[in-house]
């Protein structure tokens, strides 16, 4: 766990970007401010004693019995890769912003040069 | 049923089933209730008197040719992040304001199948992130009982309309309390089934590991009965478990039957630390007297540690953001949505983003992706999800030495419109009780317990994996032991 778990303007700004989200003027000073405290209140996590303890990261597909959530990792529970019908193409383009010739319309995302 | 005579769900649907009443009429009166009350309460984003009304029919003509199931025709309400074809879903967001999806929900279907028909979409916390319904995009939703007061979140449409007659019962979303709280807030029933037990395929996706449809309605056998229709494994989630469902309805019925012959020898778990600090002194007491009820009635109390209470808190919304920053990735003004269009395809994301979420998700956004972030990833993500794990042992370990748990649903009473949506951590603490069920995917159910200065408190009682039967069967048993009022909305009071 940090020690210091101030958060700076910057560092909002640095996540900001890689969530790929605008922030309007002044945001970024109160998310830090936000932030800053919930994660000072995350502190308590610092002193558990965790040491052996697994990562609870496996979910789901329980069988009688078993739990909602497992400690460990194991293997994920694929059902066989047959084709089956899915979403037509109309429908999954019936809600885009944007859309011609049965593709979504999206602005440049790589430059000619 | 209760106090006030206002008749379940399950009642209604036997009425029917007797000939003694018309489903369309009851939707004309579910539908004039709306017209009346939902301008002060705003419980719905969206609802549709017409569709309404034309299903209550079909069940009715169903009905009289012998073909339709118990509850056709019974006016339900489903949380807006839930996909319908025929209403919008925004899950409360300006980034998918007006958005109509391509394909219900399995849980909407399966009440489709059922025969039931859909009131509206009820409103929430911008995708499912509160617990106030203050977060949504298109105002808050007010408390039946208390209208300066909030109904809970993120499920607070779904609450408010059980609890104000505005349909019969309710289909929410629990990830670390968004069914229980608002529950407890409102005085109306919720579960929140095992992790896996309801598919969330339709569900839109918040917290992946937590989420869980759940069900909000007026008595326990309603809640038992909903269930009973929305459960069951779905090929379409992965995550959805390969378990027999159904029963719990009988489940509630045996226990009401029985009332407090159903406690005699059940040793019940008082969580020491959940009638302590961070709790309401007059809610820990409401909680605190129902168990002695229960001793009356022959249960055994066992008191109970859960020593990493206060940590799961964090751990909690470390792992619940740390998800949600990536499952709102998807929302990038591409394939639906809000878009605000740039140059570049990376500049209309960020603009599509910061113009569609509102504050809360924004903060939870930053937060998922700063304890994901190299440097604190392990510092917090992965000592959250070790934390996770201690969570899950502390409870198992409680629950061999008891049967239930048992403690107050929300640690306080229903707060005031706009008193903490300037303070997210005062807006956190209301989900201290609720998040250890979720971290560990146990289900759990929160029952009316009494009132404080005319608020209602509410009651978690959490399982065994699994065990929502045994649940819902010693939640009805207390619901006949201390039979709660609702407020009456229609002509009620002709019984079961």
């Amino acid at each position: 766990m940090a020690d210091e778990a101030a958060i700076g303007r910057d560092e909002v700004e640095v996540m900001a970007h890689l969530a790929r989200l605008d922030l309007a003027d002044g945001e970024a000073e109160s998310l830090a401010r936000d932030l800053g405290r919930i994660l000072a209140a995350a502190r308590a996590l610092a002193a558990l004693d965790l040491e052996g303890v697994d990562s609870a990261y496996r979910v789901g597909g329980g069988e009688e019995g078993e739990t909602g959530v497992w400690p460990g990792t194991a293997e994920a529970r694929l059902r066989p890769d047959e084709v089956a019908p899915g979403l037509e193409r109309d429908a999954a383009l019936a809600a885009a912003p944007a859309q011609a010739d049965g593709f979504f319309l999206v602005p440049t995302v790589v430059e000619r040069t | 049923m209760n106090g006030s005579g206002r008749l379940d769900a399950v009642a209604w649907a036997r009425r029917l089933g007797r000939g003694e009443a018309r489903a369309v009429d009851l939707a004309r009166a579910v539908a004039a209730r709306v017209r009346a009350v939902d301008p002060d309460v705003h419980a719905y984003l969206a609802w549709d008197e017409e569709a309404l009304v034309k299903a209550a029919e079909e069940a009715d003509a169903a009905r009289a040719a012998a073909r339709a199931g118990p509850f056709a025709g019974l006016p339900t309400a489903v949380k807006d992040n839930l996909t319908t074809v025929d209403f919008p879903t925004t899950c409360g967001s300006r980034i998918l304001e007006g958005y109509r999806p391509p394909y219900d929900a399995t849980a909407v279907r399966r009440l489709r199948a059922a025969g039931l028909a859909l009131v509206g979409k009820t409103n929430m916390d911008e995708f499912a992130m509160g617990s106030s319904t203050e977060h949504s995009a298109f105002g808050p939703t007010r408390n039946p009982l208390a209208p300066d007061r909030v109904p809970g979140g993120s499920s607070g449409g779904s609450a408010a309309a059980v609890a104000a007659g505005m349909c019969l019962w309710a289909l929410g979303s629990d990830t670390g309390g968004s069914v229980r709280q608002p529950a407890a807030y409102c005085g109306v029933v919720g579960i929140k089934p095992t992790y896996g037990r309801v598919s969330r395929y339709g569900l839109v996706a918040f917290a992946s590991s937590l989420d869980q449809v759940g069900t909000l309605t007026a008595s326990v056998r309603d809640g038992a009965a909903l269930l009973d229709i929305v459960a069951g494994h779905d090929p379409m989630d992965a995550t959805s478990a390969a378990v027999p469902a159904g029963g719990c309805l009988a489940a509630a019925e045996e226990g009401l039957s029985q009332g407090e012959a159903a406690w005699r020898g059940v040793r019940v778990g008082l969580v020491r630390e959940a009638l302590g600090g961070g709790v309401d002194g007059a809610v820990a007491a409401r909680v605190e007297e129902a168990a002695r009820a229960l001793e009356g009635a022959g249960a055994r109390l066992v008191e109970v540690s859960l020593p990493t209470l206060d940590v799961a808190l964090s751990a909690y919304y470390l792992v619940a953001t740390a998800e949600a920053s990536s499952n709102l990735a998807r929302f990038d003004g591409v394939r639906y949505g809000l878009r605000r269009q740039a140059a570049t395809a990376a500049d209309t994301h960020r603009r599509s983003r910061g113009a569609g979420f509102g504050p809360e998700v924004k903060r939870r956004i930053l937060l998922g992706t700063y304890a994901l972030s190299r440097g604190y990833y392990d510092a917090y993500y992965v000592r959250a999800q070790k934390a996770r794990t201690r969570v899950r042992e502390d409870l198992l370990s409680a629950l061999g030495e008891c049967d239930v748990l048992v403690t107050p649903t929300a640690p306080d009473l229903p707060f005031g419109l706009g008193e903490r949506t300037a303070d997210p951590l005062a807006m956190y603490a209301a989900d201290l009780l609720t998040v250890p069920a979720s971290l560990a995917g146990f289900p759990a159910l929160s029952v009316p317990a009494g009132r404080v200065d005319g608020l209602p408190v509410g009651m978690q009682l959490m399982g065994r994996p699994f065990a929502e039967a045994a649940l819902v069967r010693l939640g009805a048993a207390w619901e006949a032991m201390r039979p709660w009022e609702l407020p009456v909305w229609a002509e009620g009071g002709e019984g079961r």
